[in-house]
């Protein structure tokens, strides 16, 4: 075959043209929201104020919300001002406002169990109550209504067979491949342990999906993954970091708790 | 594209660096390209997936920052993604491949009913896979200037601008993959 050959039979063949429409529209979605959020948190007041005051926390503004490793801007402000013992004043969104009180009732703690810091998953704002769905990296789901008018949570439930997101099966392999690299993963498989289960961790929900003016999603990007290895009717959960290609930290089955019935449970969406 | 369209182009750009419902009408025009552009370099459709996602993302992300400067939106949008690309096979490249010592992961999600159907299509299009898995053995820099040349029909110049390579260079790269593929397929 020539040059002239190879060229013809390049500009003749028949290139595949396939879209999937539904990646084609939640990806619009996802991307549409995560702007029109970062959006209005830049017109908060309360969020100007407190970029002025502390110039490291202005630095992390300047990235983009999914780089944090997943927390979502609203998450930043309401972890930091917790920190900082702030009130959030009505100046905020009923989102921030009902995280910001769930996350600080007394009764959230004692509910989670599990490993790592308690993170807002999920906000549904309907009137003057709230919804809000909270979690730890690697443990359960608590579900907690919040009445926004006496700042008070109202019922708490935990959830189970709760819906995480799913991991690619690329993704799945890869995070399987960095848990092998660590020594004590490898002795755990020598001696007859098995791969149960890989999903990304809460840590890796990244990025924020508006749905609508009232709710607020965290979505999720690859970050992180849980493997979970199964020896001897033992599990060890093997947290990778899938960008630095490390393992962060192993999870041994000698916890306060066992692991939680929803993450065996877990289905993804 | 002609000058109008530029222009138009352009001011859709400045508005969506303000208002990110603008930014969903760049999305829509270029969607189906960038997708369409990734699927011929991976021949995965879930890869293709997930390299559009993290090229639209990336683009959010970055879009303040762009300036109208000798590269077009488009161009811009198509060099991400080609970068993302190189990402990916680098990627995949250093894997461990240990999975063979593993038990298999159990499959307890399905994949979507899309996903099955847009794979079933792509396995039709056998003398494109075959051309494609020959392309796929070259450096990258053969594979980026053919298949932007022959699958995206882009001019020599579009992919100078989208490479940041000189028209020159891009020629030349073109003759010597050309001659790199051949030798493969034959």
């Amino acid at each position: 075959m020539d040059n002239d050959e190879l060229i013809k039979k390049l500009e003749n063949l028949d290139v595949p043209d396939i879209q999937i429409e539904s990646h084609r529209r939640e990806l619009r979605e996802t991307l549409l929201a995560a702007a029109s959020v970062r959006g209005l948190q830049r017109e908060n007041t309360f969020w100007d104020n407190l970029k002025s005051r502390f110039d490291s926390f202005s630095r992390l503004l300047q990235q983009p919300a999914w780089k944090f490793g997943a927390t979502s801007l609203a998450v930043i402000v309401i972890t930091l001002s917790i920190a900082l013992g702030l009130q959030i004043t009505g100046n905020v969104s009923p989102v921030v406002l009902a995280s910001n009180i769930a996350l600080n009732s007394p009764e959230l703690p004692g509910l989670l169990d599990g490993n790592g810091e308690i993170r807002v998953l999920n906000v549904n704002v309907t009137g003057g109550t709230a919804r809000v769905i909270c979690g730890r990296d690697i443990g359960s789901i608590v579900e907690a209504d919040v009445d926004l008018s006496t700042r008070k949570v109202t019922r708490t439930q935990r959830l189970e067979g709760f819906f995480m997101p799913e991991l690619t099966e690329p993704l799945k392999a890869d995070a399987i491949n960095i848990a092998m690299t660590d020594p004590r993963v490898k002795q755990m498989v020598s001696e007859g342990g098995s791969v149960r289960k890989v999903l990304p961790s809460l840590s890796s929900l990244a990025g924020v999906s508006m749905l609508n003016d009232n709710m607020l999603k965290l979505v999720p990007t690859p970050g992180t993954a849980v493997v979970q290895v199964e020896l001897n009717g033992k599990s060890w959960l093997i947290q990778t970091n899938l960008n630095g290609r490390t393992v962060e930290r192993i999870i041994e089955p000698q916890l306060r708790t066992p692991i939680p019935a929803f993450w065996n449970n877990a289905k993804s969406f | 594209m002609i000058e109008e369209e530029l222009a138009q182009e352009k001011e859709l750009v400045e508005r969506a660096q303000r208002d990110p419902k603008a930014f969903g009408e760049l999305y829509d025009r270029y969607y189906p390209k960038i997708y369409r552009y990734v699927l011929g370099r991976t021949a995965s459709v879930e890869t293709a997936m997930d390299i559009t996602s993290t090229t639209f993302f990336k683009a959010l992300t970055e879009i303040k920052r762009f300036r109208w400067q000798g590269v077009s939106f488009g161009a811009w949008l198509y060099r991400i993604a080609t970068n993302e690309i190189y990402a990916h096979f680098r990627k995949e490249k250093n894997n461990v491949t240990l999975l063979k010592n593993m038990t298999a992961l159990p499959s307890d999600t399905d994949p979507l009913d899309e996903v099955i159907e847009a794979e079933k299509e792509l396995e039709k299009h056998q003398e494109f896979l075959k051309i494609q898995e020959n392309l796929s053995n070259l450096p990258m820099k053969y594979q980026e200037v053919i298949s932007l040349r022959f699958f995206e029909n882009k001019e020599i110049h579009e992919i100078a601008e989208i490479l940041g390579k000189p028209d020159g260079t891009v020629k030349s790269l073109l003759h010597r993959g050309l001659a790199n593929l051949r030798k493969l397929m034959e």
